[in-house]
């Protein structure tokens, strides 16, 4: 299971793009990030290594009528 | 015909009516202006009308069909649009303050297409700030209000669209929908709509959100009005990279088969997890009216879908900070506290997980499309799944329930916009409290023209989407 992300870790990735963040919204936004990327993390392990974003639309096309 | 009467018609049958000289484009105009702004008063769902130049085009329209000439098959008909869509140096203030004086670089293909279609633009409508919200709060313009009830919420993002709609003050309007702005509104001001395919209409010209995820369409009062309006705005568009070149189908057309034999799949699993016991009666008693006109209804078991909405939310959020970066750094003041405070997290998401979200969908689709539009023809579900809120219960600036609220909202419309699924979205009843409750109606990626044509035959069957409110 991968470790949440720390505010500390929030705020110099901000810092780092430009924007400042109090040390609260900081600790909002680690928390609700950290669900949704544990969320999404069961389904990355069915994607296979040659997957790409491209594939999308090539898949839409396939499916279409 | 009177004003009221005019205004009881739908867009088709306006331009209709139009074309047989039993309206004037002016009567129509002056009719739509004047109801609009009757009901902003109570609805706060305009921002800017055009009535100058609106009424001058409307002249112009009629002195045409005088001499036999018709523009297109909307001619004459006036509409408002969600504040987002783009005319060359006039400025769309997308919601928000940061752009609301900005001139616009270009027309939208869109706006081009209604208006060849002869269409005519007389107001822009309220929306969520930048369309970064379900429920139709905007704390700069002043929250959009339900037509059906105006302490509830209009859903969101193209909230003036839905209940300007609803209200009966445009034939019909643009919407977008990212995550659910076309199907929210309309589920929640009973009114209908069309999500189109990802890539069905070209997106030039109008504000961007996530361009993963973003789609232009209609909401209208009746599926047919959303059929021939997304005749108007389909096919491909060199301005938009992503537009799809394949031929557009004669959705109007296909309006006129019978949906006998049309398989439709009621989902086992995610869309009626907590549903509202009233919502729920409503889903089955339009399935009912399915089977009645010949279709079959099957239960059908969906792939788990709980970690695609989440790959969803990453595309959005990653997307939307990269858009709004700039402004973020220079003029955080300038947002709403939840929109920022929503923008900035994005900034944090890892490069890695936003293309591993980005890589999914097509291994989502395909499983979805094995699994689940092999068997059926259409997934029939819920909009949401709760009774509509009090604006006021979901007035919320920031923090973890905010998220929460936001998840709630659009956890059934996100996965549309994942997979990149066409659907229709239109009233299939009302609580005992009287708000609309919507279905949705989702096809195979490229068959609009199916979800369309169910959702017709549900409106020729049953008369829920012509109640009006009594704004």
């Amino acid at each position: 299971m991968s470790k949440d992300l720390s505010k500390e870790c929030v705020v110099a990735t901000l810092a780092a793009q430009g924007v400042a963040t109090e040390s609260a919204r900081a600790q909002n936004y680690a928390s609700a990030l950290s669900l949704v990327l544990k969320a999404a993390a069961p389904a990355y392990a069915q994607i296979a290594f040659e997957e790409e974003p491209a594939g999308f639309v090539a898949e839409q096309r396939r499916n279409a009528p | 015909m009177t004003p009221e009467a005019i205004l009881g018609l739908s867009a088709l049958e306006v331009a209709k009516a139009i074309r047989e000289k039993r309206v004037t484009c002016v009567a129509a105009m002056e009719a739509a202006l004047a109801r609009m702004k009757l009901v902003h008063a109570r609805l706060n769902c305009l921002v800017r009308s055009d009535d100058e130049p609106a009424l001058a085009a409307a002249h112009l329209a009629d002195k045409e069909i005088a001499r036999g000439a018709l523009r297109g098959p909307l001619h004459g008909v006036p509409m408002a649009h969600k504040d987002m869509y783009y005319r060359r140096g006039i400025a769309s203030s997308c919601g928000s303050k940061i752009v609301r004086e900005r001139p616009a670089p270009a027309t939208a293909t869109a706006l081009e297409r209604l208006d060849a279609a002869g269409s005519i633009q007389f107001g822009v409508l309220n929306m969520a700030e930048f369309a970064f919200g379900p429920t139709g709060h905007n704390w700069h313009f002043g929250h959009c209000r339900n037509a059906w009830d105006p302490s509830r919420v209009t859903g969101g993002s193209s909230s003036g669209s839905g209940t300007a709609v609803a209200a009966r003050a445009t034939f019909a309007a643009l919407g977008s929908d990212t995550g659910g702005s076309i199907r929210l509104p309309a589920h929640f001001c009973g009114v209908s709509g069309i999500k189109p395919t990802y890539g069905r209409v070209s997106r030039a010209g109008a504000m961007p959100l996530s361009f993963s995820l973003d789609t232009v369409g209609p909401l209208a009062r009746t599926v047919e009005d959303c059929a021939l309006i997304l005749q108007v705005l389909a096919g491909p568009d060199a301005r938009d990279a992503t537009c799809e070149s394949r031929a557009v189908p004669d959705y109007v057309g296909a309006l006129a088969r019978p949906i006998a034999g049309m398989r439709i799949g009621r989902p086992r699993q995610f869309f009626y997890d907590d549903c509202d016991p009233e919502i729920a009666a409503a889903m089955q008693a339009s399935l009912e009216t399915f089977r009645k006109l010949g279709a079959t209804v099957v239960d059908v078991d969906l792939p788990d879908i709980g970690p695609w909405n989440a790959a969803g939310t990453l595309i959005i959020s990653a997307e939307a900070a990269a858009y709004h970066g700039n402004w973020l750094r220079t003029r955080p003041q300038d947002y709403s506290d939840q929109v920022r405070g929503r923008l900035e997290q994005g900034l944090a998401i890892p490069a890695t997980s936003y293309l591993d979200a980005l890589r999914l969908r097509a291994v989502a689709l395909r499983e979805f499309c094995d699994q689940v539009l092999s068997k059926v023809d259409l997934v029939h579900a819920p909009v949401v799944s709760f009774q509509t809120p009090t604006i006021a219960e979901t007035d919320l600036d920031a923090g973890p329930e905010v998220v929460a609220m936001l998840g709630r909202t659009t956890r059934l419309t996100r996965p549309g916009n994942f997979l990149g699924l066409p659907a229709v979205s239109l009233n299939a009843g009302f609580t005992k409290a009287g708000m609309p409750i919507g279905m949705q109606l989702l096809a195979r990626p490229h068959d609009d023209a199916a979800a369309l044509r169910a959702g017709h035959a549900f409106q020729r069957a049953t008369e829920w989407h012509k109640r009006a409110p009594a704004v």
